[in-house]
């Protein structure tokens, strides 16, 4: 279903996922452990459990989450083509997005603190009615995107108004 | 450009009323402020409601709005001023409501919606006719690009008129579902006052309903079913009541109701899609509702569904001919049945039946706590018979969604029709109007070339999912490939 021509993202995305990953992890561990200090003598054994059970699946989560990146890594691509931008995700369960750049209104890039080290950052690409994210691609392949879709849509848009 | 104008006069009752609403909380708190007297009291309502009065008669005075070739202004707030431009070009629909109250002042609330993501759109509380007119008279110059020396003296000329005629109208009304929702509520008000009542009114009425036969209950049931059906048919008589809709240029004006009086005006460039929709009993009536689904900055979920139907009913096999006036551009393309996988039908079938019985799961579930906490629990007769239940309708309503699927591609036009939940629906959209295509597979469905498809239209001021399942992978490439292919 991915064409061979699909581009990857790039390496240090795997490594931005594991920090994201592995800060949940320590997050959950650290609000269960101060549920547990601050309240265990306050609230009945029930309510205790019930909250740890749920810290417990988050945690799982965050776990299945660092184990898949191999996965997501694999089966995480795009496309882009002088007509469309096309996002492909998931082996097990496979996603394909088309969007003709035509229909592109504007294209946001957004980086936080993690993405900022690494030097990546995610570009959201945004239509009169939905809006896709490709994530955790290089600055300078970010900014190209950026330049690309838009100069893209611009013409795109140039075509249809001389119709 | 105009002089800038105020409301009309009406409009000071509705900027009372909102100063009123604002001002309601911190009055009761003051006014609840030591231990005042009965007159003490009267007195503070007495300030409230005069400052009130005046601040409502300042934010009209301090409201108005002005004309010019290519945008209104409108300037607001007694203290801090608020300016808002809006150029027509922008402007999508105009919508003009009128309750009961309003009219024997001949006054509207008007609407000014524009194609802004967020919910913004320009409100006016009321505005005569004529002020209405010639804003509409403005937007319609400015979005058609007639020069500006026309603008006062050329009325559009109307190329198409549509009136709903009184049998249209109760068939219409009959053929609703909303009478299954009036029911919800009666059942919900019934059972809420029964809370309330009186235990000894209470063993009086159980005793009473004990006491009563098959035919008692019937009767009941029945009852309830026709008061449901009839406020129900009384709400839609009143909302589609004396439907008009008008064609003027590339505008069309919609204008419904019997107490409360809707009008809308929209372009017809602005459509994104027509969407032709038959529940199942219209559906063995041979009755379809047309509607659109329009570009706007109103929220979807807080979106009126009623806004944008352009006929409540037609018959099936008349809609190309009687929409066609209306919509001159539009091609209603024969519909092809959908290339779906070979089995795609005991796909969803087996899907149907796996959502079935996972619905069945919760409620033995919840069967279960009920039973271990509450000591009250449903029988195993009651249980095989909601199994049964469940299954018959999930697999009706799959074998509908396979079945009825339909996929053709016309030129710059496709046209889908999918029956999510019995509810068939046909939609005609053109190729610069989809925003986007998704596909999904899961593994097992990549084993046989099968993907879902799902296209993205605008719809309010997010999108609507068009969604078609189990097609052959060849024809989602084809639709992604006529998608992206620039003239």
């Amino acid at each position: 279903m991915i064409p061979t021509n699909a581009k990857s993202l790039p390496q240090a995305a795997k490594k931005v996922w594991a920090v994201q990953a592995i800060l949940v992890m320590g997050i959950v561990v650290l609000a269960d452990i101060c549920m547990n200090s601050l309240f265990q003598s306050h609230w009945s054994h029930a309510v205790m459990t019930a909250i740890n059970v749920i810290f417990c699946a988050i945690l799982a989560l965050a776990i299945g989450r660092l184990l898949c990146i191999p996965y997501y890594y694999r089966y995480h691509k795009y496309l882009l083509t002088p007509d469309a931008v096309t996002i492909y995700r998931g082996f097990f369960l496979r996603k394909t997005e088309t969007m003709p750049v035509n229909r592109i209104q504007n294209v946001d890039t957004e980086q936080g603190p993690i993405l900022q080290y690494f030097h990546l950052q995610n570009v959201v690409i945004v239509t009169a009615a939905h809006n896709f994210k490709i994530e955790t691609i290089s600055e300078d392949v970010a900014q190209t995107l950026r330049d690309q879709l838009i100069a893209a849509a611009r013409q795109a848009r140039e075509v249809d108004a001389d119709d | 450009m105009t002089k800038p104008m105020r409301q009309s006069k009406f409009a000071v009752f509705a900027m009372v009323g909102q100063t009123v609403k604002e001002l309601f909380l911190p009055f009761i708190f003051f006014a609840m402020q030591g231990d005042h007297t009965f007159s003490r009291k009267l007195w503070w309502l007495a300030g409230f409601l005069l400052v009130s009065f005046i601040f409502g008669v300042l934010r009209w005075f301090f409201f108005t709005y002005d004309l010019n070739a290519h945008e209104i202004t409108v300037n607001q707030g007694v203290f801090v001023k608020r300016h808002a431009h809006v150029p027509f070009e922008r402007i999508q629909t105009l919508t003009k409501t009128q309750p009961v109250l309003f009219q024997p002042f001949g006054v509207y609330q008007v609407r000014l919606e524009t194609s802004g993501e967020k919910d913004d759109q320009l409100t006016f509380n009321a505005l005569t006719p004529a002020q209405i007119d010639t804003i509409a008279r403005y937007r319609q110059a400015a979005q058609t690009k007639v020069s500006e020396t026309l603008i006062d003296t050329k009325q559009p000329q109307v190329r198409a008129t549509y009136h709903i005629n009184q049998q249209e109208l109760v068939r219409y009304a009959l053929t609703s579902f909303g009478s299954l929702g009036i029911m919800g509520v009666i059942f919900t008000i019934l059972s809420e006052v029964s809370n309330h009542l009186p235990q000894h009114v209470m063993m009086g009425l159980d005793g009473w309903l004990r006491g009563g036969s098959v035919m008692f209950y019937a009767t009941l049931a029945a009852g309830v079913i026709l008061v449901g059906m009839g406020v129900a048919f009384i709400k839609i008589y009143n909302q589609y009541y004396g439907f008009t809709l008008t064609r003027v240029g590339q505008h069309l004006a919609i204008a419904r109701g019997l107490f409360t009086k809707h009008t809308m005006q929209l372009r017809t460039t602005r459509v994104q899609a027509v969407q032709l929709e038959q529940s199942l009993l219209r559906r063995a009536l041979h009755l379809q509702t047309v509607s659109v689904l329009l570009a706007s900055a109103n929220q979807s979920e807080k979106n009126d569904t009623h806004q944008n139907v352009l006929m409540p009913v037609v018959q099936s096999g008349q809609v190309a001919e009687v929409i066609q006036p209306f919509l001159p551009t539009l091609q209603i393309p024969t519909l092809k049945r959908a290339a779906t996988v070979r089995h795609a039908l005991r796909y969803q079938m087996q899907y149907a039946v796996m959502w079935a019985l996972g619905m069945f799961g919760l409620l033995l579930i919840a069967n279960w706590l009920m039973a271990t906490y509450l000591h009250f629990a449903a029988g195993f007769v009651w249980l095989v018979g909601l199994a049964g239940s469940l299954v018959v309708i999930w697999s009706i309503s799959g074998w509908l969604c396979i079945t009825d699927q339909r996929l053709t591609i016309a030129d710059d036009m496709l046209a889908i029709q999918i029956t999510p939940w019995f509810t068939k629906r046909q939609y005609y959209v053109r190729r610069d109007k989809i925003q986007g295509v998704r596909a999904t597979q899961s593994l097992f469905m990549a084993r046989h070339q099968a993907q879902h498809l799902q296209v993205v239209v605008r719809h309010g001021d997010s999108a609507t999912y068009i969604k078609l399942r189990y097609l052959q992978a060849d024809v989602v490439a084809q639709v992604n490939r006529w998608l992206i292919d620039v003239k």
